[in-house]
């Protein structure tokens, strides 16, 4: 019974809700169809296009230095903004890299075979012809700068 | 609104929708990398006691872990000094058959190959060897007569069993040693696993290159062979390549000077001491880094003449440099790379 009751209702309530469905689609038909037309373009974009990529980050939008300890990147510089920066673990390690308005260069470090003291600087004409392309590393310290040049990416 | 203004709309919204995905160079179920896909990622790692530099370009995302993920997997399966490590568990069986991995075994019957080819002058067995120097702890400890002596007849390719099942035998107080080409499989490794996920990348495994497809701006890359008279990252050519790898080994990595001789850590198997062939580097170019590297050790302990004579043989292209600075290449190498000298 209740459930013919609930029925009966919903017959009575679904004849004024397709009048109601019906003059809501009359009224809104083109809108209707501006709507469906997106959601259908919107799901075959999806469908051939699922994921779309992390935006290039807003600060390698002109020639940056990256700098990571251990593979974590730790700071970004842009070559518009020379300094020097220095890298302290708790270890007691430290790293000072030198950026200028062309590259950089590890300026010192307590590393005990300077290797990357002696790699010279990375600059914008030479980062992708040094035998170490971009980088200097650091392999004691785990310390490394990259130098991002802006052509590249774009 | 009117009904054409508002399907106008609807077609503008949609075609910039479309257009906002297409461009965007987004990765889809089986991307073709575009020169639009030029989103730059890159990495640093430290494996293999070297460092790993990684820089991708029209990548999907998610794929660098998966590189560091790999890497972080042939570590433990191939490097030496970890306990359990398949080259672990092969030099402590005390001479008994070791079930290994496949891989760990197809690295060891190429690096068999190569050592046959060479006539020795690379040896994966050199481990007993090269465990009596020290080129990189500051301790500059090299062997007594005796001790090298004592250490060259366990320093025996022809000795090792690859057996069926991808079983390994090796002959008590024997020990294999795949840092000389280890790098290059893994490399060999990963340009395959990414090729056609990217529109370029370069793999810089402790100096074996791999550039993989071209640079965003269509061109091949450029690898800068270093100068051995020259400063840590002074090139002394440029070679351009897409697709391959090239490595160089040269007798200024590691080395330590003792009373005015320099000791340098490629070893002559024969002898268990620094070659002193008239080499400083040979770099080769080549699909296969781990080939390319296995023969770059043995041509700097062959010496110039025999290494060009190798390498026509094998079918390599290479350049090497003698100790006086001279550069001498395999037949056509300036052509086909775009050799730049810079000095």
């Amino acid at each position: 019974m209740f459930s013919q009751t609930v029925r009966s209702k919903d017959k009575s309530f679904s004849r004024k809700g397709l009048l109601h469905i019906k003059r809501f689609i009359l009224k809104w038909k083109t809108s209707l169809i501006v709507v469906g037309t997106m959601v259908l373009l919107g799901v075959l974009a999806l469908l051939f296009f699922p994921s779309l990529p992390p935006s290039e980050p807003a600060d390698l939008n002109e020639d940056t230095v990256i700098i990571s300890v251990a593979g974590e990147e730790k700071l970004r510089v842009p070559l518009s903004q020379p300094q020097t920066v220095t890298i302290e673990q708790k270890d007691g390690n430290k790293n000072v890299i030198v950026i200028t308005e062309d590259g950089a260069y590890m300026d010192s470090s307590t590393c005990h075979n300077q290797i990357c003291v002696h790699s010279g600087k990375v600059t914008r004409d030479n980062w992708d012809y040094r035998p170490d392309g971009a980088f200097i590393i650091c392999l004691p310290n785990q310390v490394s700068v990259e130098l991002v040049v802006k052509s590249i990416v774009e | 609104m009117s009904n054409k203004c508002c399907i106008l709309l609807a077609l503008l919204l949609a075609g910039m929708l479309l257009f906002s995905s297409c461009s965007a160079g987004s990765e889809g179920v089986a991307p073709a990398p575009t020169a639009t896909a030029a989103e730059r990622t890159s990495g640093v790692g430290f494996y293999f006691d070297t460092v790993v530099t990684i820089v991708l370009y029209g990548a999907p995302e998610g794929l660098l872990d998966e590189i560091w993920a790999d890497c972080a997997r042939y570590e433990q399966l191939l490097s030496k000094t970890i306990q359990g490590s398949d080259v672990d568990r092969i030099n402590h069986a005390g001479g008994q058959p070791v079930q290994v991995d496949h891989e760990t075994w197809e690295i060891l019957r190429r690096a068999i190959e190569v050592s046959d080819s060479s006539g020795h002058a690379f040896s994966v067995t050199i481990a007993p060897l090269t465990a009596l120097w020290d080129f990189t702890g500051g301790t500059n400890r090299m062997p007594t007569d005796e001790e090298r002596l004592a250490a060259l007849p366990l320093v025996n390719d022809d000795l090792m069993i690859l057996g069926e099942n991808d079983t390994v035998t090796l002959p008590e107080g024997m020990e294999v040693d795949l840092g000389g080409i280890a790098k290059g499989y893994i490399a060999d490794q990963i340009a395959e696993a990414i090729r056609g996920r990217v529109l370029g990348a370069t793999l810089n495994f402790g100096g074996n290159v791999y550039a993989v497809g071209i640079k965003p701006d269509a061109s091949p890359f450029r690898v800068g062979i270093r100068d051995p008279q020259g400063g840590d990252n002074d090139s002394i050519a440029v070679v351009s390549v897409s697709d391959l790898s090239v490595v160089t080994s040269g007798i200024y990595e590691r080395y330590f000077e003792l009373n005015g001789v320099r000791y340098h850590h490629i070893l002559d198997p024969e002898t268990g001491i620094s070659s002193d062939s008239d080499l400083a580097s040979a770099t080769i170019i080549s699909k296969s880094s781990m080939t390319a590297d296995a023969m770059a050790t043995a041509c700097i302990v062959m010496g110039r003449d025999k290494a060009l004579q190798y390498l026509a043989e094998q079918g390599m292209d290479g350049l090497l440099i003698t100790r006086s600075g001279e550069i001498v290449t395999t037949d056509g190498f300036e052509d086909l790379y775009s050799l730049m000298r810079l000095k």
